[in-house]
């Protein structure tokens, strides 16, 4: 790849993070210039592009800021900075591999690739509980453990032996983790949830025992020689019994002095909890419980964590979305020899923004800069452009709402079609392949694709067809489902109450399970199809899948057909199937037009073994071509790019006569190289096709006629008359 | 009929008489010359000027510091003697003005010629070694300035350099008062725009622009067309920022020769006999080229007068009436059998002329120019053509004579018997009053008609281009007075037929735009060659292309898929333009849309 080293760099049109840097801030004014300067390009990529997830969330880190209504007692939470509250009274939550959420949407995800099941049989159940106050609690059980085990090191060797030292920086490490949550009174809230939990039913849980049984006690024969358990002389208060010893104690000092130290205004309420859940219980420092307070305080504690949870999740799910729409983006590129590896230069910005006649402009002139040039080192390839607004149903019937319904209200953070039609109209101009999906909710998934078909996305895209840029426009459908809506409930506890005995105990009425519904979480299927297309663009990705068949480490996959033959089942992503397949009626709907770039979860075998991921069914553009009623493949749009790139580089900017030389019969010329790579799974003229051209000299054009296994493409490029200006 | 040739002989080999003007370029080689034009670029640009002058032109060059150095008045034969005069001239020494403008004012003495003009190139006040000396070639500048201005010459002053920014210095003062004008070249390199506006504007040399070419380092190709045959001589001037180099021509002419400067090359070529030039060359990457064509024709005037004798209504009148068709052609002076100026280029155009004080509104038609004259007796009169319309350099002594021979007498009749004429009188009386009705009508509407088209000149005067539409514009409203959010718009301009010229105005109308954009009307589009778009602004707007200003009256060629930024004259509201391609294939989609 001498001339084009990439052939998959990727544009998402997207915002994650609107305090960090974007395309239009760095680009800047660009009155009275055509392009950027190379500095200017070069500091772009080095704030937006990015090779890995990883690279993303350093640079973009994504967050969400919360603060506190006084007035309604809540948390709230926005993804943009309220410009109104004082930096001291906002609260920054990065979304990174910590935050609970996303740890549970990753390990949902990697659980379901892994075990290879349909979204019917998967227990989300059991992952969801995540974020639930038991699951950080059981966190922080492995963190405390290692503090202890550390502090008891730390205590026994002697002062000054360098291995004290060793210790004492990872003490210092975990304490700083711990320490997180000591100013952040939201991050308590499982803490001291679990806490109480801890103390008022101390016995329960493991036998299923109700703890108003419970009473410490003696066995003991009575006078009749039965069996007895006489309740022990009841003490004061409930406090523990301690089995104290001085690492503990050092510990509970250290953790209470770090305490008073990092918070800006400690409580001995506080204090107490993070001594008590950072020290292994028994060794706590006794504590008069008052077990009505305490049950009043968690169950406020839970109401208030629930509501929190509920409220964050609300907010930060579409932000999340669109995480892990980049995670598997990257995701796709699964490939031993890392060679052209997909990047992805994120916007930054809302397309809408981008899409203003404001800054037109602008991404005009930076992509003329990166695509105008015959340095292809920064061209961009593909764009994606997910979460496109699909209308629902106009003209349902109004019923009247006897039970609670879905509220079929307009989604607000969906960008317009018009939006993509203005961004295509630009991307077009620079032959940027543009990946769209629509917006991620439950009826643009497999299972409603299933049932309902593709009429309603052919509909919804009318718009875009026959128009200069339809051929770069790419429908992707059906959205991937990370949690389904029907099964996104979150059982987080339940509430407590105290019996007749004085005794807390956890309410078993229905209305107190403090549960949360997360509503669905879903991938939008551009993501994927960029992945996967920018992913097949490399060579090697290429050679791993098809390691019988020859290929040329020097071409990329820009001709890789993945319709053609088995190549769907070869070259696979990496989502996990989520239903058992459509219907041969859908199929056949689909069919019939060769209709987008669909995913499918249907059931296939490869070499004896079960594919258990989706495939691609259809990879096509919205070009339709009315004689043979049939919308174009995709890779044709970029066979035709690569060419012309390749011969504008390799004609001087279309000079004649060299362009006679490239498509003549010589075995030097690049034609002829092209033909001799035939047999290669990343071939650019495949067996069947061929490269024609003919040269009108009245108009200056040449017209070249690319064939795709017969079917013939036309692609017009003008003779470079900088040689020949007439007066 | 009679028929009578009239014609007047050249004295010169080629040159009319009475057809000159006189130039003496008059340079500071003072020392501070050295740090305002370190590149030699005054003299480069003197040499520019010198070539590019017509051949009516007799040159002088004096260059002052200490001493004057000079060399004489030379015609068009012997420029280059000037030419070794200016390459000689060394910056060096003091400022001494007064002896150098007294100096070219001699020179101009030597000459006999119509228009005397002196074009001054200097970076600073008039200095001398003492006080008394600067005191003395001050009062010798002044008293040169007035000579100049009793004697009708006219004196233009080039200001180079920081020191020449105030205009109310002594140097400026000349121009002032010899009714000529000052220019400022704040650095050695703006001088050429000032040559450009010097030739054009103040010694009246005609020039069109072929071509703009940017270059890209390698060979360009040029094809220079003449506008028309027959020319006497061609110069075809190449300018540029940055040295041409390499430059050939082909050409069939009866001679040829080259001058090349740092930043010019000029081709003179004496009877072109095809109208093509094929011109190779070679200029730095990134640079531009500009191609200027002159062309010149050294004329001598025939003129032929056919009489038309009428029986004269008065019944006491002894002669009879006469009427003169004449007719003036042109032929080279060189050649007297060659015709000249009967290319199509000239038919129609408009050619005053003025007899005996009286103006007569002409026209070419077939290489001639025709007028009538009522003649009563044997008389001699002065015939004077206005050429300045013409776009070309026309030499031609002027005025020309015209000797009309007066009509013959009346046969004398027996006297006849009294007729009572006062019927016809007053038949006649009443005819000649509906007349002059129908005149005052028809001028009345005619007045009318000015008025109306009035509005838009320069659209009218404006003749359609040769070449068609290619391509769309894309325009996007980035900033109006209003705040409002416009959708970014298309004009697909390969959809408008011929070569119409287009504003702005039209095109933001028909793209149902309300907001007012003040000047949009004063920025025109045309087609032009190699699939551009020519764009002249007549506006007070900024324009701005590749981080240049699009002057106001100027064209400039917009090539496909560059782009032009505008702050309008409110400047408040602004547009980005973006011409872009539109592939034959998708024409026909678009061929449906609404514009």
């Amino acid at each position: 790849m001498k001339i084009i080293s990439q052939t998959n760099r990727t544009l998402l049109l997207e915002e994650f993070n609107p305090e960090k840097l974007d395309l239009l801030t760095m680009i800047g004014d660009v009155r009275g210039i055509d392009s950027l300067s190379d500095d200017k390009i070069k500091e772009i990529n080095e704030a937006l592009l990015c090779r890995s997830y990883e690279e993303f969330q350093e640079k973009f880190a994504p967050c969400i800021y919360s603060f506190y209504d006084a007035n309604t007692q809540t948390v709230r939470y926005t993804l943009k900075k309220p410009e109104s509250i004082p930096e001291n009274m906002l609260t920054v939550i990065p979304l990174n591999q910590q935050n609970d959420f996303l740890k549970m949407l990753f390990s949902l995800m990697e659980s379901k690739k892994s075990q290879g099941v349909l979204n019917v049989d998967f227990g989300f159940e059991h992952l969801l509980d995540m974020i639930s106050p038991k699951k950080v609690m059981e966190d922080i059980r492995q963190v405390r453990k290692e503090i202890r085990y550390n502090y008891s090191k730390y205590a026994a060797l002697e002062e000054g032996d360098p291995a004290r030292l060793d210790v004492g920086d990872k003490l210092n490490v975990l304490f700083e983790s711990a320490s997180d949550n000591y100013n952040n009174v939201l991050a308590m809230l499982p803490l001291a949830i679990e806490d109480i939990k801890t103390r008022l039913l101390l016995g329960a849980g493991d036998q299923g025992i109700n703890p108003n049984q419970i009473a410490l006690g003696m066995l003991t024969m009575g006078d009749n020689g039965e069996l007895k358990v006489l309740e022990a002389p009841k003490q004061e208060t409930t406090a523990l019994a301690t089995i104290d010893d001085h690492i503990n104690t050092g510990l509970i000092e250290a953790l209470a002095e770090d305490y008073q130290q990092v918070n800006e205004c400690p409580t001995d309420y506080v204090k107490d909890l993070v001594v008590r859940t950072f020290c292994p219980l028994p060794s706590t420092i006794q504590t008069q419980i008052d077990v009505e307070r305490e049950v009043a305080n968690y169950n406020s504690y839970l109401q208030f964590y629930k509501e929190a949870k509920d409220g964050f999740i609300k907010v930060v799910k579409p932000l999340v979305e669109k995480m892990l729409g980049v995670r598997m983006f990257f995701d796709q590129y699964k490939c031993r020899v890392k060679g052209m590896v997909p990047t992805l230069l994120v916007a930054n910005i809302r397309p809408e923004m981008l899409a203003k006649s404001t800054n037109l402009p602008t991404l005009h002139a930076y992509l003329n800069s990166t695509n105008g040039k015959n340095n292809f080192s920064d061209t961009v390839w593909y764009a994606i452009f997910p979460n496109v607004s699909i209308n629902p149903k106009e003209g349902a019937k109004l019923r009247r709402e006897r039970f609670a319904g879905n509220i079929h209200k307009q989604n607000e953070d969906v960008n317009s079609m018009e939006t993509l039609a203005t961004l295509l109209d630009v991307l077009k101009d620079y032959k940027v392949e543009t990946f769209f999906s629509f917006e991620g909710r439950d009826d643009t998934t497999f299972d409603n694709v299933a049932a309902e078909g593709v009429q309603k996305y052919i509909d919804r895209c009318e718009p875009l067809v026959g128009r200069p840029y339809s051929e770069y426009a790419i429908p992707c459908i059906p959205n991937f489902t990370v949690i389904p809506k029907n099964k996104s409930g979150v059982t987080l506890d339940k509430l407590m109450t105290i019996n007749d005995d004085n005794v807390a105990q956890l309410s078993d009425a229905k209305e107190d399970i403090m549960r949360l519904w997360i509503e669905g979480v879903y991938i939008g299927a551009s993501y994927v199809a960029a992945g996967f297309r920018a992913a097949c663009q490399c060579p090697d990705y290429l050679h791993d899948h098809y390691r019988r068949k020859k290929f040329d480490s020097e071409l990329p996959g820009v001709r890789y057909d993945v319709e053609s033959g088995d190549h769907a089942l070869w070259t696979r992503t990496t989502m996990p199937k989520e239903i058992t397949g459509f219907t041969n009626t859908i199929k056949d709907q689909i069919n019939r037009r060769n209709f987008g770039w669909v995913f499918a979860s249907e059931n296939a075998a490869l070499d004896g073994k079960n594919i258990t991921e989706i495939t691609i069914y259809k990879a096509r553009n919205l070009l339709y071509d009315p004689e043979r009623a049939t919308y174009e493949p995709a890779y044709k749009t970029q066979v035709t790019t690569y060419i012309e790139r390749i011969l504008r580089h390799a004609t001087g900017d279309f000079k004649e006569d060299r362009i006679k030389m490239f498509f003549s019969n010589n075995p030097a010329s690049q034609k002829s190289q092209w033909v001799a790579k035939q047999d290669c799974i990343n071939a650019v003229l495949d067996e069947g096709d061929d490269l024609d051209y003919s040269i009108d000299e009245s108009t200056g054009l040449c017209d070249l006629t690319i064939y795709f296994d017969g079917n013939a493409r036309n692609l017009e490029v003008e003779i470079n008359r900088l040689s020949s200006k007439k007066s | 009929m009679l028929m009578v040739c009239l014609q007047t002989q050249a004295s010169a080999v080629n040159l009319p008489p009475g057809t000159s003007k006189a130039v003496v370029f008059l340079l500071d080689a003072s020392n501070s010359m050295n740090s305002n034009d370190r590149e030699g670029l005054a003299k480069d640009s003197i040499a520019q000027l010198i070539y590019s002058l017509p051949s009516d032109f007799y040159v002088g060059f004096a260059a002052y510091n200490n001493v004057v150095s000079t060399v004489g008045m030379k015609d068009s034969h012997d420029r280059e003697s000037v030419m070794q005069a200016v390459d000689a001239a060394t910056y060096t020494g003091y400022t001494n003005a007064g002896a150098g403008l007294t100096t070219a004012i001699e020179l101009l003495d030597t000459v006999d010629a119509a228009e005397k003009t002196v074009v001054i190139l200097s970076d600073g006040e008039i200095i001398m070694d003492s006080a008394t000396a600067t005191a003395e070639s001050s009062n010798r500048f002044q008293t040169a300035v007035e000579t100049a201005r009793a004697q009708g010459i006219r004196i233009h002053v080039i200001g180079l350099g920081a020191d020449m920014a105030d205009e109310d210095n002594a140097i400026f003062s000349a121009s002032a008062q010899t009714g000529g004008v000052s220019y400022h070249a704040p650095q050695a390199a703006d001088i050429q725009n000032v040559i450009d506006s010097i030739l054009l504007e103040q010694l009246g040399v005609k020039k069109n622009r072929a071509a703009i070419i940017d270059t890209d380092g390698g060979t360009e190709e040029l094809t220079v067309t003449i506008p028309s045959v027959n020319t006497s001589r061609v110069r075809i001037l190449l300018t540029s920022e940055s040295p041409i180099q390499n430059l050939k021509a082909d050409f069939n002419a009866a001679d040829g020769r080259q001058y090349s400067g740092s930043r010019y090359t000029l081709l003179e070529l004496d009877h072109p006999t095809d109208p093509t030039v094929h011109i190779t060359f070679q200029g730095r990457a990134g640079g531009q080229v500009k191609v200027d064509v002159m062309t010149e024709y050294v004329l001598t005037a025939q003129i032929s007068v056919a009489y038309t004798d009428t029986e004269p209504e008065l019944p006491d009148a002894a002669y009879y009436t006469r009427t003169a068709d004449v007719s003036v052609t042109f032929y080279d002076a060189g050649d007297s059998d060659r015709q000249m100026l009967t290319d199509s280029v000239f038919q129609g155009l408009s050619v005053p002329i003025t007899v005996d004080g009286e103006s007569i509104p002409c026209f070419f038609k077939d290489g001639t120019v025709a007028f009538q004259r009522t003649v009563t007796a044997d008389v001699m009169q002065s015939v004077q053509l206005d050429l300045t319309k013409l776009d070309t350099n026309l030499i031609l002594e002027q005025p020309i004579a015209m000797n009309l021979e007066g009509p013959p007498p009346l046969p004398v009749l027996p006297e006849p018997a009294p007729v009572d004429l006062r019927p016809q009188i007053i038949v006649g009386a009443l005819l000649l009053l509906a007349l002059v009705s129908v005149i005052i009508i028809w001028l009345a509407s005619r007045r009318k008609k000015a008025v109306d088209g009035a509005a838009p000149p320069a659209a009218q005067e404006e003749k359609a281009s040769r070449y068609g539409y290619v391509g769309r514009l894309n325009l996007y409203i980035t900033s109006t007075p209003s705040g409002h959010d416009f959708p970014p718009l298309t004009y697909n301009l390969f959809r408008i037929p011929g070569g119409k010229k287009l504003s702005l105005q039209e095109i933001l109308d028909s793209c149902n735009v309300d907001e007012p954009f003040e000047g949009a009307g004063k920025i025109f589009f045309q087609p032009a060659a190699g699939r551009c778009l020519l764009l002249t602004n007549e506006s007070d707007c900024t324009l701005m292309q590749n981080r240049e200003i699009l002057m106001k009256g100027r064209s400039y060629q917009i090539s496909l898929n560059s782009k032009v930024d505008i702050t309008f004259e409110d400047e408040r509201s602004e547009i980005a333009l973006q011409y872009r391609d539109v592939k034959p294939s998708d024409m026909r989609l678009l061929a449906g849309e609404p514009r």
